[in-house]
């Protein structure tokens, strides 16, 4: 009989470190407890899905270019080899779109005013965090530069 | 029993006494107020937590270990941190707003070429492959096809088995004579150009634009990055002689820096008794976008080299300053100006005073300085373009040198001489230039024409430079080109050290090439090309000091090229790309450089640069963090002149020469090997080793010891460097 208390005892002092701990069950739902650990595993959730939970809470979808523009340049480019990078700091609402812009290096050339150009077309996708998107900032750099044909 | 079972019991009711709790809080670092909604989360646990309203976190009976915990959040970007965990722990965190980097965004246009079928190398490349060695940034040139290198160190390229005496260097438009660091002020170690400056390098081979000047067609065109991040970036590279230090500030939207600077360190921390030396450069380019359509540039380059070795004392330096003003008239015409002064001053002294002459036993000093103006109008219309300009340069100073050679000191090298030499020349006058590049397009033909008429100043001598090239598109992925050209260049500094009579006329090639280049894929390219060159005039120094092979292969910029004309041929394939995870490129070039001389009625000999074959094949790959990339060469040696027998004569044995350039050693072959970690983004490691095979002998030049009599092991064969590792790290802020 003292073998059996002695064995419980054992179980139950050596599990209880995160006994605490609640399981989240639901894969993309994320509460203030959400927490997992190596013991959901005993409770049906595979390594894959606490992973997965896992990185998801701490993996951010960094904001991208979906599309952008190319705008042609007048010849006086190409022969004289003309080429700089436009730098713009640039606010985005949740939905991607430009709210605001501003210039943080010029290339000069009227190259700025092309980069512009671009920006009023290009099309951005916006910062994810757990399948929710966020207004951000963003550096956006435009370079213009001459490559060969072939 | 029962005390081993309390024993138990008590031990494991510790068990909890070895969990602890890690908590913290999160604060804006600019605001210092509390963050909440931060996401924080242990890895190896995979808890995740977030920050309450006071940015405080918690996690309980955590076991004791090593955790790496991360903070994310859409507005402050994700940071990791390594925590090990021994007792209750608690951690403030200081968080800045992030502003997310998109991928660069590039508006591309087709370049006008202006010789179809030049090669070049760009900044990643030279970072990434071997061969960037102790800090020299073009030594990676001469993988590419039809550039040679007479040994493992050998830094200056030869183009097309020609002098080099006979190419032009140019960094963004300004031209310079020869950007390396140098020992004893003529043997040149290493490139001065800093590698962090570089963008891309060009290599125009036999038919270079008409507004390159004073070259037999072949011209290295450095061209240098422009800023690319705004606010203050930099970079700190580590390495055992030469620590760099990169740095690029935008004050302000229409104003730019990029600086760097190089100092070597072995001199500082080791003191080598009556020996000292350092090499040092920098480049300084400040960019000023005056109105829209204005571009100023200053730009400042430099290097500065010393060295002492007991009584020999000589320094080497070149400097350059230079204002470039651009300006976009309107949407036809550009119009480019640059204001220069270079200067060239190298010294070599020997303190020991020659007592029958009372002077000393080495003075020589080379320090020509030119000013120049540069003014080029570029034109467009809807088939045509022209570029047309004119180029004035106030030449000054020259050589002076009193050299008794037979009072140099103990060296093989100069044990060798017997001769003495007084030279005093001026390289002074003025020179003036008109060029005109113009470009015509037909359906799928281009064709360009240019021709730059000259008066030099100095030799006091008028000429004419043309050259037609022409271009067919046959389809979207190929290019057909074949041209023509005649080149005029002047006698360089180096020739007034070795002359006494300094008459010069300038020297004339007649090159014409033909070449094939296609696109095979998206990634891969080829090309092929075939070239012919004539060269008369070829500039001779007659001072009677040299047939020494070793002297010649060392110094690499040498006026003892013992050739007044010649002409060389070869052919050049060239295939360039990437497949999946791996980049590189093969290069094979076959040429044969002939020349004669007049002057001393000798015909037809192999030129001091003539390399019958060389073959590269370079090669990277990215694997995660790691880059490894390697290169392969196997070359036909320079020729040399043999040492057949030996005459004794007063003490010593008198070396007789053989044929001039009649023998060659075996080909030569090594590989380089380089790995790169980038460890984080900003901080990574390198390591190259040159020449992997550790018995591989390679030999250069024969070496003869006049002490000796002839032998089968004298004149000995030397061979290159065996071995040679190289490692570093760099850290961008």
């Amino acid at each position: 009989m003292r073998k059996y208390i002695v064995t419980i005892l054992l179980l139950v002092n050596s599990s209880c470190v995160t006994d605490n701990n609640k399981i989240i069950k639901k894969k993309y739902r994320t509460t203030e407890n959400s927490i997992l650990n190596y013991e959901d595993t005993a409770r049906q959730l595979t390594v894959e899905s606490i992973n997965e939970h896992f990185l998801l809470n701490i993996e951010i979808e960094a904001p991208y270019v979906i599309k952008t523009t190319k705008i042609k340049l007048d010849d006086i480019y190409s022969v004289s080899n003309i080429g700089g990078i436009s730098i713009f700091e640039v606010s985005i609402n949740k939905n991607g779109k430009i709210l605001s812009r501003k210039i943080l290096k010029k290339a000069g050339f009227e190259f700025d005013k092309l980069a512009e150009k671009i920006l009023s077309k290009i099309k951005i996708s916006p910062a994810y965090k757990i399948g929710v998107s966020k207004a951000t900032k963003i550096i956006v750099k435009i370079e213009f530069a001459g490559v060969n044909k072939i | 029993m029962k005390l081993l079972i309390t024993v138990f019991i008590l031990f494991t009711s510790t068990v909890n006494l070895y969990a602890f709790s890690l908590s913290g809080k999160v604060i804006d670092n600019k605001s210092q107020k509390p963050v909440e909604g931060i996401t924080v989360a242990i890895e190896e646990l995979k808890i995740v937590k977030y920050t309450d309203k006071n940015g405080n976190f918690i996690f309980n009976k955590i076991k004791p270990g090593k955790y790496k915990l991360y903070l994310s959040s859409v507005a402050y970007g994700q940071k990791v941190f390594k925590i090990k965990l021994k007792r209750n722990f608690y951690i403030e965190f200081e968080i800045e707003k992030n502003i997310y980097k998109l991928k660069k965004i590039k508006n591309s246009y087709f370049k006008k070429e202006d010789r179809f079928g030049s090669q070049k190398i760009n900044n990643k490349e030279i970072q990434e492959f071997p061969m960037r060695g102790v800090g020299d940034s073009l030594h990676l040139l001469q993988t590419l096809p039809g550039i040679g290198g007479g040994f493992s160190f050998a830094s200056v390229p030869i183009i097309r088995g020609g002098n080099p005496l006979y190419d032009k260097y140019y960094l963004d438009d300004i031209a310079l004579d020869y950007p390396y660091h140098f020992v004893a002020s003529i043997i040149p170690l290493f490139s001065s150009i800093n590698q962090e400056i570089i963008s891309e390098v060009s290599v125009i081979k036999s038919l270079s634009p008409m507004y390159y000047d004073d070259n037999l067609g072949n011209v290295v065109q450095i061209k240098t990055k422009e800023v690319e991040e705004a606010g203050f970036h930099g970079k700190v590279s580590i390495d055992p002689i030469l620590p760099t230090v990169y740095a690029t500030i935008v004050p302000r939207p229409e104003m730019s820096i990029m600086c760097a600077g190089r100092r070597s360190t072995i001199d500082l921390l080791t003191d080598f008794e009556e020996k000292s030396g350092y090499f040092q450069d920098y480049y300084a380019k400040i960019n000023y976008h005056l109105y829209e359509n204005h571009k100023i540039s200053f730009i400042t380059f430099g290097a500065n080299d010393s060295l002492d070795y007991e009584e020999l004392k000589s320094k080497s330096s070149h400097h350059v300053e230079a204002v470039k003003w651009e300006f976009l008239l309107n949407r036809k015409t550009f119009l480019k100006t640059i204001l220069t002064r270079y200067g060239i001053d190298n010294s070599i002294k020997d303190d020991d005073v020659n007592t029958s002459t009372g002077e000393s036993g080495v003075s020589l000093q080379y320090n020509p300085l030119q000013y120049k103006i540069f003014q080029m109008l570029n034109y467009t219309q809807k088939k045509f373009y022209t570029k047309t300009g004119y180029e004035i340069v106030r030449h000054k100073n020259g050589v002076e040198s009193n050299i008794d050679l037979s009072d140099l000191p103990d060296n093989e090298i100069f044990d060798q001489f017997s001769d003495s030499s007084i030279i005093d020349s001026e390289i002074e006058g003025t020179s003036y230039s008109v060029f005109s590049e113009n470009g015509y397009e037909f359906k799928n033909m281009w064709i360009n024409l240019g021709a730059r008429y000259k008066y030099y100043g100095p030799e006091n001598n008028n000429s004419l430079s043309m050259r037609a090239l022409y271009g067919i598109y046959i389809n979207s992925n190929n290019v057909l080109y074949f041209g023509t050209g005649v080149y005029h260049a002047h006698a360089d500094v180096y020739y007034y050290i070795g002359e006494t009579e300094t008459d010069f006329k300038d020297s004339q090639a007649y090159n014409s090439n033909m070449g094939l280049k296609s696109r095979l894929n998206k990634n891969i390219f080829s090309q092929i090309e075939i070239y012919y060159s004539k060269y008369k005039n070829l500039t001779v120094a007659n001072t009677n000091i040299i047939d020494v092979s070793d002297y010649k292969r060392l110094t690499q910029l040498h006026p003892y090229a013992n050739e007044t004309e010649g002409n060389t041929y070869g052919l050049e394939m060239f295939i360039k790309g990437s497949y999946k995870k791996y980049y590189g490129w093969i290069s094979y070039a076959y040429s044969v450089s002939k020349r004669s001389n007049d002057q001393n009625n000798i015909d037809d000999f192999y030129s001091d640069f003539d390399q019958r074959h060389i073959l590269r094949i370079a090669c990277a790959a990215k694997y995660g963090k790691w880059i490894p990339a390697l290169i392969w060469h196997y070359y036909s040696s320079l020729p040399y002149t043999s040492i057949d027998s030996a005459t004794y004569n007063n003490d010593e044995y008198n070396a007789n020469y053989g044929e001039y350039n009649s023998s060659r050693f075996a080909m030569n072959h090594r590989l380089d090997f380089k790995i790169t970690y980038n460890y984080t983004e900003n901080f990574k490691f390198f390591a190259e080793v040159w020449n992997i095979y550790l018995n591989r002998k390679n030999n250069v030049y024969q070496s003869f010891d006049q002490d000796e009599p002839y032998s089968d092991e004298n004149p000995e064969s030397v061979s290159d460097i065996p071995i040679f590792v190289w490692m570093g790290m760099e850290l961008c802020f």
